[in-house]
């Protein structure tokens, strides 16, 4: 009898196991070592490879995505600089409970254990394993379907949370003859997050937009309040609100709930994270509208991603409240419009009176990135 | 539990008393304005971002060879100031990274860090800041990390702690004197050695032998170069330095170290940039002769002939006071010639390409312009895949202690924190940064931090419009399908501009002169964006992969056969010069 039989590396076998996870979107930079990986994805059409302009970016969009679509998104990274720029946004998607699969090649296996000063090595599962609910070190090409499937289950057993796992890239490249039959019962048949034995969603669609916490900003609450609230006034249930800096507003300031789109928010205090995340929901979620509400300080940190919104021309709606955080100077004297325009996007300072109602239903109906500087 | 500014006045005034002169936080912390804060004896200056903060501290000690202190409040910044973190633990900078957390990360920061502490009460506070300070310039040096329990910061002020008489040094933790036995053994070999070659690493710089080691080689008229970590412990212009660092210096490096019958090897235990001391890049017949203050990193990658464990300074003072009373010191002139011919004979072939008027402009070309228009004194960082290279080849630091690389973590991004870091710590000096458009971007956000702090710099952002590293290995070694390198057509001059900075596109070389001077008479951080050609690669990139990729064969069958089918293919236009490189090496690896 024939039988028939697969050729296949590491890299192909990773894919598969994202592929079997329910992963839709993998974000990831590059390095050598990752470079059989992304080849990998290239002949894999389900997955969607977003690269944006650093590690720590990836991770908060792939947290956002994860939020967004209630299935768990990849975060793809290096030997060494990739866990080493994960801390902050792992931290997050631990806090926030988010499923986000983080996998990373290793040095080789002969280089490793004590590491031998080699180029970018670095204990970087130790490293995960306080931000992660679960991480590993891949060895044997033959572990990575079964490795990788418990990573799945553990991201997303209760309460969800992310998980690392470190692949020296020797086994990576490696490759070996599998029968078809034998391969076929190395991943789960269904469909994850079944496969897991889980599908619930991450976030409730329904979920009301929660009240009035109070701004951080002291001197011009009550006028950005009446801003917030205008433009959630133009929100629908389909819509997602990111918020970063920003409390969300709702009945103290409304004096009503008004729309029942989702909700983002950057766990505890963790600023900066909010357009990442923005990205990452509107990945996830082409047709919704996206909203990031944030402040000057807390969208500087993540600037550079302006560039990412207009390379993949995601359509975020960014409202920036400008003035600063109290004591925050991170963005002082910074014009975001310019910002926004030297990065290909559309920026505007919203002006006062009616002009200003039109200048906040513009962004919510453009094709591309717009931002608001709202003072 | 809220802590005072007292309370952080406190500790930064305990910090200075412990001979801090830099410390490094985020805005967020909101305890200082924007400018340079003076308290307590310490400049204080706060970044967008931790991870900027951390490798402005990284940058600072690496420049003053002094503990750069690092505080914050916040959990979130104490997450991303891991970054910086494990670059100082990778290049083992002395960055003391205190946190003011009601639980301690301590777990988080043990594998990037040599020592992590936390103080819970307040008698413990000022020992423990001691402790970390010393911790981090003891030995090797490294980052440590102390968390101070908010509730024990409180109450730190009134507990009296024993004062130094004198603020505490760097060199306060070196070692004894090496054993003269040993070093007579050493300069036995010297002598005997017919093709000696001396290699400086990062702990020749850190211990700021640099001066010694030049006086060194200049007793034994040997040949020398450095590591990418030791870059800054020689200058590059000195008659006897041959090429380097290590492979970034071409065929005339990959010729001593494959040739070199005896090497000294000071400050390195041969990492992975230095092809671990083994074969293909080194020969395996060379007699070793490795110097390092840590008994645990003598013979960790290759086998030495004589360990000699000790400060690298004491050991060069000792090795050149034996070799001035010692007579029948061999001439290795003819192999010095042979060296230099090498090296000429390789960079005028490079340099013939620079004479080819291709469009956008030739890297290597962007980069030897830069080097013609800047100060010999300016102080250089290194920031970039290509770009780095390309800077290492054709714009390299012209005196020792003049250059900035993330050698251990090869970290993209790390740089205009790092110019920033390095113009605080030697307001005098002129930083220029050498950045790959991909790694540029990472901290874009602190020019405007530098334009708020009136620190000016200049950035040359070569700009491919690629991950240009990644792109050619998708070229030669997946057959030209390109998957998430590209980065499209950026305007990073405008986005200077809008960050309040100066900033230019440069479009020909011979717009650089009139640039940088512009670029100068501005007075703020500027960016110069200069397009170059993609295709262009340079030689040690294939040495470079040759070396990563050890052990892991990438499926060549399936490249080439994709490359033949791929019409999308996009060749080096000097294709012949990269094959002869090639070709060189590996007669070079064969003979």
């Amino acid at each position: 009898m024939k039988r028939c039989r697969l050729r296949l590396s590491g890299n192909e076998l990773v894919v598969k196991a994202l592929k079997a996870g329910g992963v839709r979107h993998a974000f990831a930079v590059s390095g050598g070592q990752l470079l059989g990986v992304f080849d990998a994805l290239a002949d894999e059409p389900s997955i969607r490879l977003v690269v944006p302009r650093s590690e720590d970016a990836a991770i908060t969009m792939a947290d956002g995505c994860a939020r967004a679509s209630g299935t768990p998104a990849a975060v793809l990274t290096t030997v060494g600089v990739g866990p080493v720029n994960l801390p902050l946004g792992m931290a997050e998607a631990r806090d926030s409970c988010t499923p986000v699969i983080s996998i990373a090649p290793a040095p080789q296996n002969w280089k490793t254990d004590p590491l031998q000063e080699n180029l970018q090595g670095c204990c970087q599962n130790d490293l995960m394993k306080p931000l992660t609910r679960w991480s590993v070190v891949i060895r044997q090409w033959e572990r990575i379907p079964a490795l990788l499937s418990r990573a799945f289950r553990e991201a997303l057993a209760e309460p969800p949370g992310p998980v690392h796992a470190d692949v020296p890239f020797d086994v990576l490249f490696e490759k070996r003859f599998i029968e078809k039959k034998r391969f076929e019962q190395l991943f789960p048949r269904s469909k994850t997050p079944a496969a897991s034995g889980r599908s619930t969603r991450l976030e409730n669609p329904g979920a009301k937009i929660p009240p009035f916490r109070g701004d951080a900003s002291t001197a011009s609450g009550s006028r950005r309040a009446a801003t917030l609230k205008k433009i959630h006034d133009e929100l629908s249930a389909n819509d997602l609100a990111v918020y970063d800096g920003v409390a969300p507003p709702g009945g103290a300031a409304t004096r009503r709930r008004t729309p029942t789109g989702k909700t983002i928010q950057p766990f505890r205090a963790n600023t900066g994270r909010g357009l990442p995340l923005a990205l990452g929901a509107k990945i996830a979620s082409p047709r919704s509208r996206v909203v990031l509400f944030t402040t000057g300080a807390s969208l500087f940190r993540s600037v550079r991603e302006l560039e990412t919104a207009r390379a993949y021309g995601l359509s975020v709606a960014i409202f920036v409240f400008a003035a600063e955080r109290d004591g925050d100077d991170a963005a002082r004297g910074v014009g975001f419009p310019e910002i926004a325009e030297a990065f290909g996007l559309r920026g505007t300072v919203l002006p006062s009176g009616k002009k200003g109602d039109a200048a906040i239903r513009t962004p919510l109906k453009s094709e591309t990135a717009s931002l608001v500087e709202i003072h | 539990m809220d802590i005072s500014d007292g309370n952080i006045t406190w500790l930064l005034e305990r910090l200075g008393r412990e001979g801090v002169r830099l410390a490094f936080t985020t805005s967020e912390s909101g305890w200082i304005s924007g400018g340079v804060n003076t308290i307590g004896g310490v400049k204080v200056v706060s970044a967008a971002t931790g991870a900027a903060a951390a490798s402005m501290a990284d940058a600072a000690a690496r420049v003053t060879r002094e503990t750069a202190a690092l505080v914050t409040p916040c959990r979130g910044t104490a997450y991303s100031m891991a970054t910086g973190i494990a670059n100082a633990w990778a290049d083992k900078s002395p960055v003391a990274l205190i946190t003011l957390l009601d639980t301690p990360e301590t777990e988080l920061f043990r594998p990037i860090t040599r020592w992590s502490a936390a103080a819970h009460h307040p008698e413990d506070v000022s020992l423990l800041i001691r402790e970390a300070l010393t911790e981090s310039t003891r030995g090797t040096r490294g980052p440590t990390c102390l968390n101070i329990h908010p509730r024990a910061l409180l109450k730190a002020g009134s507990v009296k702690t024993p004062e130094r008489k004198e603020p505490r040094k760097a060199r306060d933790a070196r070692p004894d004197a090496p054993d003269p036995a040993i070093i007579d053994s050493v300069v036995e070999l010297l002598a005997r050695a017919e093709r000696p070659l001396v290699i400086a690493g990062g702990g020749v710089a850190a211990s700021g032998a640099g001066k010694e080691l030049v006086r060194l080689i200049e007793a034994l008229r040997f040949p020398a170069t450095v590591t990418a970590g030791g870059a800054a412990a020689l200058p590059f212009s000195h008659p006897l330095f041959i090429a380097g660092p290590t492979y970034f210096g071409g065929e005339a490096f990959l010729y001593a170290a494959r040739r070199a019958d005896v090497v000294l090897a000071a400050g390195t235990c041969f990492s992975g940039l230095e092809g671990f001391g083994s074969p293909p890049l080194w020969s395996r017949s060379a007699k070793i002769i490795q110097v390092d203050v840590d008994p645990r990193r003598i013979d960790l990658n290759r086998v030495s002939e004589i360990a000699v464990v000790g400060d690298a300074k004491a050991v060069f003072a000792e090795i050149r006071k034996k070799l001035l009373r010692k007579t029948g010191m061999p001439d290795v002139s003819p192999w010095i010639k042979t060296l230099k011919r090498k090296d000429i004979q390789w960079r005028k072939r490079i340099e013939k390409e620079f004479r080819s008027g291709i469009a956008p402009m030739h890297p290597g070309l962007l980069a030897k312009r830069t080097r013609e228009v800047l100060e010999k004194n300016a102080l250089i960082v290194y920031d970039g895949g290509n770009a780095a290279m390309w800077g290492w080849m054709f714009c390299p630091p012209a005196t020792a202690e003049s250059s900035i690389f993330s050698a251990g973590l090869w970290n993209l991004g790390v740089g205009i924190p790092m110019a920033i870091g390095a113009k605080l710590a030697q307001p005098a000096r002129p930083v220029c940064g050498i950045f790959g458009d991909a790694s540029f971007m990472y901290n874009v956000q602190e020019l405007a931090t530098a334009k708020r702090l009136g620190i000016p710099f200049v950035a040359v952002v070569f700009n491919d419009s690629a991950w240009n590293m990644i792109r050619m290995a998708q070229t030669y070694v997946f057959g030209g399908r390109y998957t998430g390198c590209d980065l499209g057509n950026v305007d990073y001059a405008r986005i200077a501009r809008s960050l309040g900075c100066y900033g230019r596109r440069i479009e020909s070389p011979d717009e650089i002169p009139r640039a940088f001077r512009e670029a100068r008479e501005s007075g703020l951080p500027a960016v110069l964006d200069a397009p170059v050609h993609p295709n262009v690669s340079p030689d040690p990139l294939t040495t470079f992969f040759l070396i990563e990729f050890e052990g892991v064969l990438p499926d060549f069958a399936k490249s080439l056969s994709r490359m033949i089918r791929n019409r999308n293919l996009k060749l080096d236009p000097f294709f012949r010069n990269r094959a002869l490189y090639i070709m060189n090496s590996l007669r070079i690896a064969l003979d």
